[in-house]
C-alpha cells in the first residue's frame, strides 16, 4: 500500500487517539507527541494512506542522544577530552497500525527515517544512529543493514552514519 | 492530564515525589513464580511488596527514560564502536538495495 509520511501537525490529532499497533506502550507514546515536538525534544512523523490521508497507518519518532565511551582509541582520543559525550540520533520506534501489518509499511518508515537521518551529519557532527529492537526478529532485520548490537544491552543497536545509503 | 515525566531530571522527580500526598492505584497480573520471587525479595529487603514493586518499577522507568537520551559504551562495546567508526566501510549491499527502493514522493515535508 502506498503511504505518505508527514511531520506531526494539528491535523493528525484525531488520528493519534485511535492508533493501535498492538503494543500498548507504543500507542501511549503518542499521548506525549505534541509536547515532545513543541519543546523540540523529538520529531514525530506520521504515515498516512496515500489514497485516504485521514487514515493513519504508522509513525516513527526521532531525537538526538549522547554517547559516552569509557575508553577511546586514537585518533579519537586526541580530539576529545576523556568523558566527552558525542552526538547520535535515536529512533524511538517504528510503529504500524495492526490493520496494516505485513504490507511493507515498516520498511518504508525505516527508509524515510534513514533518509532524514542521513541529512543530519551534513549540518552537524554526529556519529551514529541508535535504536532499540523490540524483539529478535527486529534485531535480525536491523543487523542485515549493518547495525551492530551492544554486548552490554543486546536490544540496542547502532550504525555509523556513513553506513546509511 | 499531559504527562511530563519525560522532562524530569532526578532532582525534580525527588522534589515532586516529596510534595505528593495522594497516591494512585496500579494493578498488574503476574505469574505465580514472579510473585513468589518478588515477595521473597521484598521480605529480604525489609519492605512491603507494594513499596518494593513500585520502587523497582519506578527505577526501571527512570533508567528507560535516561537510556533514550544517553548510552555509555565500555569495554568491548567501546572497542567495537570506534573500530566501526574508523573503518568507514560505507553502506553494505542490503542497505544500498533498501534505499534504492526509497521513493521520495513518500515524504511530504512542506505540508
Amino acid at each position: 500500500m502506498e503511504i505518505k509520511v508527514q511531520p506531526l501537525a494539528q491535523k493528525h490529532s484525531a488520528m493519534l487517539a485511535t492508533f493501535r499497533c498492538g503494543v500498548r506502550s507504543i500507542d501511549d507514546y503518542l499521548d506525549q507527541a505534541y509536547g515532545l515536538q513543541e519543546f523540540n525534544l523529538a520529531r514525530i512523523f506520521i504515515a498516512v494512506e496515500a489514497a485516504n490521508k485521514n487514515n493513519m497507518v504508522g509513525y516513527y519518532a526521532v531525537h538526538n542522544m549522547h554517547i559516552e565511551a569509557d575508553t577511546m582509541p586514537m585518533p579519537f582520543a586526541s580530539m576529545l577530552r576523556r568523558g566527552a559525550m558525542v552526538g547520535a540520533v535515536y529512533v524511538v520506534m517504528f510503529a504500524v497500525d495492526r490493520r496494516y501489518h505485513n504490507q511493507g509499511i515498516g520498511t518504508n518508515l525505516f527508509r524515510s527515517a534513514l533518509k532524514r537521518i542521513k541529512r543530519i551529519p551534513e549540518e552537524s557532527g554526529v556519529w551514529a544512529v541508535v535504536l532499540d529492537a523490540l524483539n529478535d526478529d527486529a534485531e535480525r532485520f536491523y543487523r542485515r543493514f549493518g547495525f551492530e548490537t551492544l554486548v552490554s544491552n543486546t536490544r540496542r543497536l547502532y550504525l555509523p552514519v556513513n553506513e546509511i545509503a | 492530564m499531559v504527562s511530563t515525566a519525560f522532562l524530569m531530571d532526578a532532582e525534580t522527580v525527588v522534589k515532586e515525589l516529596s510534595q505528593e500526598k495522594r497516591s494512585e492505584r496500579m494493578e498488574q497480573r503476574v505469574k505465580p513464580t514472579m510473585k513468589q520471587a518478588i515477595e521473597f525479595a521484598a521480605a529480604m529487603s525489609g519492605t512491603d511488596t507494594s513499596e518494593f514493586v513500585s520502587a523497582a518499577a519506578f527505577q526501571a522507568a527512570m533508567d528507560k527514560i535516561t537510556g533514550m537520551r544517553y548510552t555509555r559504551l565500555s569495554g568491548e562495546d567501546a572497542t567495537r564502536f570506534f573500530a566501526a567508526l574508523e573503518r568507514k566501510r560505507g553502506p553494505n549491499e542490503a542497505m544500498r538495495e533498501l534505499m534504492a527502493g526509497y521513493d521520495e514522493s513518500m515524504d511530504e515535508d512542506g505540508d
